[in-house]
């Protein structure tokens, strides 16, 4: 008897002996095997502090949208939009909203994010119209901001992107800097309550930097959304390769407004020309039409129900914006809050 | 019966759990071996390309980038600014984000991009595009889907061409380019210069003897469209389908025809109920020998029928004459092909 319980004694000392060489040398290739693969992301980043930097003073009985026309000077061959009748209409179109003041915090850091995608003239109605930037940069340093960053993702070669649509002098004739996308700049993030977007690389740290954020989009045609318009402009705040989602592109609209909601953007639709076709890149100035028109608002789906009219399109025929409107993010019935300056 | 090693006795029972052990770690080795080969972001995050219509042009074809885009256009006094761009089909969004998918449903095989100053004072500025499509075909289809309306064609450059003031388009075999500007330097070189590339671009197999079956006479010249899923018509469940415009002044007619293989009745029966929530039938006869619907859609006017593996039609005429000149020139066409190519009609 004794001479069996030993051997059985034995025998699992042997087994569990060479189990931990099992485990050690497994252990051993993981480890080598997880050195060769990609890096894995950080852990997402959350940016639902972007709330509480900078209470927006209410305002009771304000539009959410307020659109500025001046098309009694509009250059009847297309030509660039003075930028002093940029800088009227915005003015006129603020002051229903309680002006740029009440969008930006003094001695605050406010973000714009333009629509800068390509390294396109301004004349093609593929980009916002660097008058309107600039336009937009001198109103927030007047209305108190420390400093006024204006930051996109154009995925190839972004200084060409910024230089050659002549942003880039805009922004800075205006007092402003134009802060590029390098990778140390993205961070994945979580979206709260997202329906498609995976945690993804945004370009976090102009936002995290910002005590406020205004977007500027300019109206055109999209191959792939119908319209391409104030919630669509977040999409060039990803980083990697962003096409991938092409084929859920109303739906990632809607998770990008999700993860901008919090900081309340003031929202600047640039209709000064208005690309009516082949967009997003545009093809010649026989698909823009001058419009000379400038709204500004808050609710994200209001304006650009208002934008898709300026493409002469119906908004209830733009899938995101039926389903923003569905998710509570504002009306498509425009109109009954909209006032004209 | 043990045996025995050194100074301890190796059981049967023990040497087969040994045996076990040690397969099961090289098991879990080769395993991450494997895993290690096939473990591939990419491939796991990119869709496929979808396939092209019709044969590939062959790999590689096609004069070097240089040639198509020289460091200058010196007769023409402009001059590159910066490098050749290249962007193969999966990459096009690097450049075209969001247009990419519309080169990808006709098959783009690479995009090559320059940009060019010069002019009086040498600030005017030109972007060159050259799409390589996969096919003659696909480089019509896209063509055709971006042309601006009312745009004017351009004779003797490259298959077919328009100009828009400081821009210039044209296709030439699978070659789809755009010479873009918007100053008016631009609008004065963006021709000569489309003109030197498309000296410097093979010439491609006609795009498709389908343009052959639509009529001749009456089409608006360039105005040839050809769709891999159907944007013309507005159904979701036509695909090939060819079409053209025609007319001679006022609001032009549409003609098309759509392969439909086997199933040509049964999209003539799905055309039928698509047009039916649209308007009314108004005639349901036989035109030169076919057996057609006519349509009255609100004060516009369409017209179809089903010959073998086709469904062809008419749409957007002004009057039910207009309307039946027409569809009975589209019947004599289909059952006798002959009338020339793409390219030829009336302005």
């Amino acid at each position: 008897m004794e001479g069996g319980v030993a051997r059985r004694r034995e025998f699992l000392h042997r087994c569990a002996a060479t189990a931990a060489a099992g485990a050690v040398g497994g252990g051993l290739a993981w480890w080598a095997y997880g050195r060769q693969r990609p890096p894995r992301p950080a852990d997402p980043v959350s940016l639902a502090g972007l709330d509480a930097r900078f209470p927006r003073p209410d305002l009771p009985g304000a539009p959410v949208l307020v659109v500025a026309r001046d098309t009694a000077i509009a250059d009847p061959r297309g030509g660039p939009v003075e930028a002093a009748v940029i800088e009227r209409m915005l003015v006129r179109a603020l002051e229903p909203l309680g002006t740029m003041a009440r969008f930006v915090p003094r001695g605050g850091s406010v973000l714009i994010k333009p629509n800068a995608a390509f390294a396109a003239d301004p004349l093609s109605g593929a980009i916002a119209d660097p008058r309107t930037i600039a336009a937009v940069v001198k109103s927030a340093l007047a209305a108190g901001a420390g400093e006024v960053l204006v930051a996109d993702n154009p995925i190839a070669a972004p200084a060409f992107v910024f230089d050659r649509s002549g942003i880039a002098a805009a922004v800075a004739a205006a007092g402003g800097r134009v802060v590029l996308p390098d990778e140390r700049g993205f961070a994945p993030v979580r979206i709260p309550g997202a329906t498609t977007l995976p945690p993804w690389p945004a370009f976090t740290a102009v936002l995290a930097r910002a005590d406020a954020v205004i977007g500027i989009a300019p109206v055109k045609d999209h191959n792939l959304c119908g319209a391409s318009l104030t919630m669509k402009n977040w999409y060039g705040l990803l980083g990697g390769n962003r096409s991938q989602f092409h084929q859920h592109i109303h739906e990632v609209i809607c998770d990008l407004w999700r993860l901008m909601r919090p900081a309340a953007p003031l929202l600047i639709l640039d209709g000064t020309r208005v690309l009516m076709r082949n967009g997003p890149t545009g093809g010649s100035a026989a698909d823009v039409v001058v419009r000379n028109t400038l709204a500004v608002g808050t609710d994200p789906v209001a304006i650009d129900a208002f934008g898709v009219t300026l493409l002469g399109r119906d908004p209830r025929g733009v899938k995101y914006l039926v389903e923003a409107e569905a998710a509570g993010f504002g009306t498509l019935e425009f109109e009954r809050r909209m006032r004209e300056v | 019966m043990a045996r025995t090693h050194g100074k301890h006795t190796v059981s049967p029972a023990e040497r087969a759990a040994g045996i076990a052990l040690l397969a099961a770690l090289a098991g879990f080795l080769i395993l991450l071996a494997v895993l290690d080969k096939h473990y591939d972001f990419e491939a796991v995050m990119h869709a496929p390309p979808a396939p092209a219509e019709g044969a590939d042009a062959p790999a590689g074809a096609g004069p070097a980038a240089e040639e198509m885009l020289p460091a200058a256009f010196e007769a023409l006094g402009w001059t590159r600014d910066g490098d050749i761009e290249v962007y193969p089909e999966d990459r096009l969004f690097e450049k075209i984000d969001g247009a990419d998918e519309r080169y990808k449903l006709y098959g783009n095989r690479r995009l090559l991009c320059g940009s060019y100053t010069g002019g009086d004072d040498g600030r005017g500025r030109l972007d060159v595009f050259l799409y390589e499509m996969r096919t003659p075909l696909a480089a019509l289809g896209i063509f055709g889907r971006e042309r601006s309306v009312g745009a004017a064609v351009v004779d003797g450059l490259g298959d077919a061409a328009y100009a828009v003031h400081g821009a210039a388009f044209f296709r030439k075999g699978a070659w789809y380019v755009q010479v873009k500007g918007f100053d008016e330097d631009a609008a004065a070189a963006s021709e000569p210069i489309a003109r030197a590339i498309a000296a410097a671009l093979p010439s491609g197999e006609a795009p498709d003897p389908a343009f052959a079956l639509l009529p001749a006479e009456e089409r608006v010249r360039g105005s040839e469209r050809y769709e891999p899923k159907d944007s013309v018509l507005g159904t979701d469940f036509l695909t090939q389908v060819f079409s053209a415009d025609y007319g001679t002044g006022g609001k032009a007619v549409t003609l098309f025809l759509a392969r439909c293989g086997k199933e040509a009745e049964a999209r003539r029966a799905a055309y039928a109920e698509y047009l039916k929530r649209q308007g009314k039938v108004i005639e349901e006869g036989v035109l030169e020998g076919a057996s057609v619907t006519l349509m009255d859609l609100d004060g516009s006017y369409d017209g179809f029928f089903a010959e073998g593996e086709i469904l062809a039609g008419v749409a957007g005429a002004a009057d039910q004459a207009a309307l039946r000149r027409l569809l009975a020139a589209l019947v004599r066409s289909v059952r006798a092909p002959g009338a020339p190519a793409a390219g030829s009609g009336s302005d």
